[in-house]
């Protein structure tokens, strides 16, 4: 360094520091004459004139230190340093390579009876924000849907612990296609061909809008089979989108083979891929690449081909054999306007196939304008479409959609088209000011108008339209139009695929507008040609039949094809897709639905626990399946557990709703419920309170379900305080709506049933049976004989009859209860116990000793598992084991059942007088629980 | 730094600071090697320590300036010490020479040269004007806009403007 030495003394120091100060004042360009005309000393005018050259450059300073640090830990990633470390199930082995963004590992995974290698792909850039997640989310799943024999597969994907995002990719043993082509001595067709295969891989993707923009030979590598595997896929793409800062778009490209508008940060199409393709072409057939847009004929520059790159073919017969077509071919990959390119990877292919077998090529220059002309024309109309609705919108979108909108491949801009479209209804609402917001319905209603009159379109664009327009009024829960306009696609549509994806759709609607039957006849006419080649579409069909068979009871089938559409969702959206994790959330939600608990809760909390890991949004797939987890929680009475649940799914849904919303309010109820058998009672009142008041400003009065079901809430946290009238009136209240509504739903049977175990306490016991009895008719009428809620039924008749001394109905509906419980493969769970230990009641009562003790002995297992802090009633239940036992003559045990449940230590006054007596007797203390406890 | 003496309350103000630059030094080791990124905001990173430190209990700041002050020394000698490995390591050859061909590479080498040398710059700056090298410390090394170091230093706006104009023109030509 060659600093000059800083002043050291003070005064001097003192003198510059003012001089610096006054000159920084002066407009710029007075400086150089101030510093002449104030300052004598000339060493200290020297030292302002270096200090001010300073001031106005650019240096080490101006770039962040966190920045300069990070760039000097870059080593810390080299790839040596990673060998050995684990990402996801891989254990890294070897590095294979890196580039400025990445590094790329073979990676390992073994397990007890496989051993399967990978390639491990590190991105070098942490993702961030929320935001760079989502968009990674993005990304994997397309990659994910790319299945393509020449493009190397993705098989997993996500970001480790420390934050490093990573994609595990099919490992390709391979070479560089330039270099098999050499090493090999192929031939000039062979080249072609294996040109072609990258061609398709190519076009596969485009197929999908994915733009490769990375084609290069060492991005594609040939197996010793000579199977050509494209690599890198969307990295590129996905690194380009995290570069969103205000310098614009960087691209990120090899230069040798970037098309003309990369290097310009131009639009980036699929014409982009074409021109990578032709550098590639152009290297394979010449040895070299043509460093630009060609001037002259390709086959003009053979002479120039470095010797040896192209071993076995003559420079004069290579000459010819480029002459023409393949000049052609190339002039047109590589022409300098995208426009003038093929439109896609998929046409060059064909264009060579072309070549190969002896056809005319495309390619040919006095056709070109033509078709360029030919090409803008074709695509106003669907440009101006768009453009009609999306005013004030397009900002807010990705710039990237916009280009890939002007994409030309037919199959190309209809995909473009409908996600554009989803687009801005996401758009819509989420980027502009509410005020601002056009509402979906104005939107929709302003794209059907125009597709009404719009005869410049063609048929697949229309198909295009109807459907987007048919999906968005499937979101807004109006079916019968999207079932007209899924109709209208489905006769435009473009192939068979097309029209059984809308005839899909069109099942979709119909099940959502409660035509189940309909929809399960159209749905199973379209399985076995949907399974022939698993799709999204497949998946979408399988939800949506599971979906019908659910709503008419078919549960078993519904099941069945729900695991098969989690099963399809993994094939297709690979394994930690949040497509394929909302797929095993459908299973749960119906398994909560079911009261199947513990399998809803071995189903779903794995699930959610991997949702998050993959930081995918919390939409309401995922609050769905957080609100079944809870449900099922609660179900088997964990319930510090499903409070905890709650109040998670009330923090979410405030954040996702607007207050008040049924949504927020069912929620709070929930809650309300929770916190009322946790026995805070005045916080359970304040939350049903609020969830009744919410629920009535929503629906604008009483009769509706949502109402009904807060005032059974009610009923039951007013049960638990035994204020029996109050809870009395809040269920006939609920029993009135559903009547008035002509409502018919569990609730309603629910608060009858509910009402009857209110009578019961209150030892009202033949109005209670009534009320039952009732109930009971109405669940099976509604449910089924089978049905969870049934088995409650009878197991609350069986406690009135226990009550009423009619202990053989006692066994009778117990049992009945339990065998239904077992069916339905509800068992272990907080009711399931409480039936039992009703059920060893009654059979203890009639004398049936040894099967009661079986039953308590079980209960008391269950119990203890299920609810080990509820002491009380487990004392009440070692109680009932000790009579057991003493009736069976086995008077030491009893002593010992009484001692044991003594030893729990429960207070006084939760237990029965009559508890308290028998404890005394049966364990022989007569000091223990006296009946007039001192104050 | 072993692991009770940070739990004590450091005496004097350079225990002090040992303490937290070597809880600071493994935390920013973590935080930038582990994510791998091309600019880091050392705002955020800074921030993002003090609430550690404040959870954990340990090292307590009577107030946020010290702290700051701290944590940009902290940082102030991590570049320094990154530096220095980086140079140490480059020029023991070995694997990491062949890493560094690329750009990134010679662009790494000159960073840790200029970091070295604005380490001593900015010890010279002190001699000459200490209030302007912790301008320095805060503004650069801890990330704190000039209001904030402003407010930390007890000056005015304007006066922390001037600071930093000259301790930038004079580490700046120092460097060149």
């Amino acid at each position: 360094m060659t600093a000059p030495d800083p002043p050291t003394d003070s005064t001097t120091q003192n003198a510059l520091r003012e001089a610096f100060d006054a000159l920084l004042e002066l407009p710029p360009e007075t400086r150089a004459d101030w510093l002449e005309t104030h300052i004598a000393d000339a060493s200290l005018r020297e030292r302002l004139r270096d200090l001010l050259a300073a001031h106005d450059s650019h240096g080490f300073l101006d770039t962040a230190a966190g920045e300069h640090a990070a760039r000097l830990a870059a080593r810390d990633l080299a790839p040596e340093g990673l060998i050995g470390s684990r990402i996801g199930a891989f254990r890294l082995v070897r590095a294979l390579g890196q580039g400025g963004m990445s590094a790329v590992f073979l990676g390992e995974r073994e397990d007890a009876d496989f051993r399967q290698q990978a390639a491990i792909k590190l991105l070098r850039r942490g993702l961030y924000s929320e935001l760079e997640q989502r968009l990674f989310q993005r990304e994997r799943r397309v990659l994910a849907a790319l299945e393509h024999p020449h493009i190397a597969r993705l098989i997993d994907g996500g970001v480790t612990a420390a934050g490093i995002p990573y994609l595990v990719m099919e490992y390709v043993d391979g070479v560089p296609i330039t270099r098999y082509a050499d090493t090999r001595g192929l031939d000039v067709r062979a080249r072609v061909r294996l040109f072609v295969d990258v061609c398709r891989a190519v076009a596969e993707a485009h197929r999908n809008l994915i733009v490769h923009r990375d084609i290069k030979p060492s991005n594609i590598l040939v197996a010793a089979d000579g199977t050509v595997k494209l690599l890198d896929f969307g990295i590129a793409k996905l690194i380009e989108e995290d570069n969103t800062d205000s310098t614009g778009t960087v691209g990120v490209f090899t230069p040798d083979y970037a098309a003309p508008e990369q290097l310009r940060g131009g639009a980036i199409t699929t014409a982009t891929d074409v021109y990578g393709l032709g550098v590639l072409l152009h290297e394979l057939l010449l040895g070299l690449r043509p460093g630009g847009t060609p001037t002259r004929r390709p086959s003009s520059r053979v002479n120039e081909t470095v010797s040896g790159n192209v071993p076995s073919i003559e420079r004069a017969r290579l000459r010819k054999l480029l002459r023409g077509d393949l000049d052609n071919i190339l002039l047109k990959a590589l022409a300098e306007e995208p426009q003038r390119r093929y439109a896609s990877a998929g046409a060059l292919a064909d264009d060579i196939d072309n070549f190969l077998s002896g056809r005319a090529v495309a390619a040919h220059p006095p056709s070109r304008a033509y078709r360029a002309r030919k090409f803008v024309q074709r695509h106003r109309g669907g440009v101006a479409v768009t453009a009609l609705f999306l005013l004030g919108i397009l900002t807010a979108l990705g710039v990237a959609l916009w280009q890939a909108n002007v994409a030309r491949q037919q199959a190309q801009r209809a995909n473009t088209t409908r996600d554009f479209l989803l687009s801005v209804f996401d758009a819509a609402s989420a980027h502009l000011p509410r005020n601002q917001r056009p509402t979906p319905d104005a939107l929709v209603a302003a794209a059907q108008q125009r597709l009404s009159t719009a005869d410049d379109l063609d048929a697949s664009t229309r198909a295009d339209f109807s459907r987007t327009l048919g999906k968005v009024e499937l979101s807004l829960a109006n079916f019968t139009r999207a079932q007209t306009l899924f109709a209208s696609a489905e006769k435009l549509a473009a192939d068979p695929a097309q029209a059984r994806s809308d005839r899909i759709l069109h099942a979709q609607a119909l099940q959502r507008a409660g035509d189940n039957a309909a929809a399960i006849a159209a749905i199973n006419a379209e399985l076995t040609s949907l399974r022939a080649q698993p799709a999204p579409m497949l998946v979408r069909a399988l939800d949506t039949l599971a979906a019908a068979e659910a709503a008419t009871g078919a549960t078993d089938s519904a099941l069945a094809h729900q695991r098969e559409a989690a099963t399809t969702a993994t094939r297709v959206f690979g394994k930690d897709s949040s497509d394929a994790i909302a797929a095993v959330f459908e299973i749960g939600n119906t398994l909560a639905e079911l009261q199947r608990y513990p399998e809803a809760i071995a189903t779903l909390t794995p699930m959610l626990t991997r949702w998050r890991a993959q930081h995918a949004q919390q939409d309401d797939r995922y609050v769905a399946a957080l609100g079944s987890l809870a449900t099922a929680q609660d179900g088997v009475g964990d319930l510090p557990a499903a409070e905890a649940r709650f109040r998670e799914l009330l923090a979410l849904k405030q954040r996702i709703y607007t207050a008040p919303h049924d949504a927020i309010a069912a929620t709070l109820r929930d809650l309300a419920q929770i916190v009322a058998r946790a026995e805070r009672f005045p916080e359970a009142e304040n939350l049903i309170g609020q969830a009744l008041a919410m629920d009535r400003q929503v629906f604008g009065g009483d009769d509706h379900l949502e109402v009904a079901e807060d005032f059974d809430a009610r009923g039951g946290i007013f049960v638990a305080q035994r204020r029996f009238s109050e809870a009395d009136a809040d269920y006939q209240k609920a029993i009135d709506i559903c009547t008035t509504a002509q409502i018919k739903n569990e609730v309603c049977t629910r608060a009858r049933n509910n009402l009857g175990m209110s009578l019961y306490r209150q030892d009202r016991l033949d109005e209670a049976k009534q009320q039952m009895t009732l109930a009971l008719a109405e669940r099976r009428a509604l449910f089924g004989s089978d049905h969870p809620t049934v088995a409650y039924s009878l197991s609350t008749l069986a406690n009135v009859a226990v009550k009423q001394h009619d202990y053989k109905t006692a066994v009778d509906d117990s049992a009945q209860a339990l065998a239904v419980l077992d069916r339905d493969g509800g068992s272990a769970s907080r009711e399931d116990a409480l039936i039992r230990f009703g059920y060893a009641q009654a059979l203890w009562m009639t004398n049936r000793n040894a099967d009661a003790l079986h039953e308590i002995e079980r209960t008391l297992a269950d119990w203890q598992r299920l609810e080990p802090d509820a002491k009380a009633r487990r004392v009440a239940m070692l109680v009932q084991k000790a009579q057991i036992l003493n009736d069976l003559k086995r008077t030491d045990e009893a002593r010992r059942a009484a001692l044991d449940a003594i030893a729990i230590g429960a207070p006084a006054s939760e237990l029965a007088p009559q508890t308290r007596q028998l404890l005394r007797e049966l364990s022989g203390r007569s000091d223990v629980y006296p009946d007039s406890p001192s104050h | 730094m072993p692991e009770s003496t940070s739990r004590n309350a450091p005496e004097t103000a350079d225990a002090l600071f040992d303490a937290v630059y070597a809880r600071l030094k493994a935390m920013a080791a973590r935080q930038l090697g582990a994510r791998e990124r091309g600019t880091l905001d050392t705002t955020a990173l800074v921030h993002e320590l003090y609430l550690r430190i404040g959870a954990q209990d340990e090292l307590k700041f009577s107030h946020p300036a010290q702290f700051f002050a701290y944590a940009a020394r902290a940082m102030r000698h991590l570049l320094a010490d990154r530096a220095r490995d980086h140079l140490r390591q480059c020029a023991g050859g070995g694997w990491i020479a062949v890493t560094l061909t690329g750009s990134d590479g010679r662009l790494a080498i000159d960073d840790a040269q200029s970091a070295l040398a604005l380490d001593a710059a900015l010890t010279r700056l002190e001699v000459a004007d200490t209030r302007a090298a912790r301008v320095v410390e805060l503004r650069y090394f801890a990330g704190l806009p000039l209001e904030q170091v402003a407010e930390q230093l007890g000056v005015t706006r304007r006066t922390a403007d001037r600071d930093w104009a000259f301790a930038r023109a004079f580490l700046h030509d120092a460097l060149t």
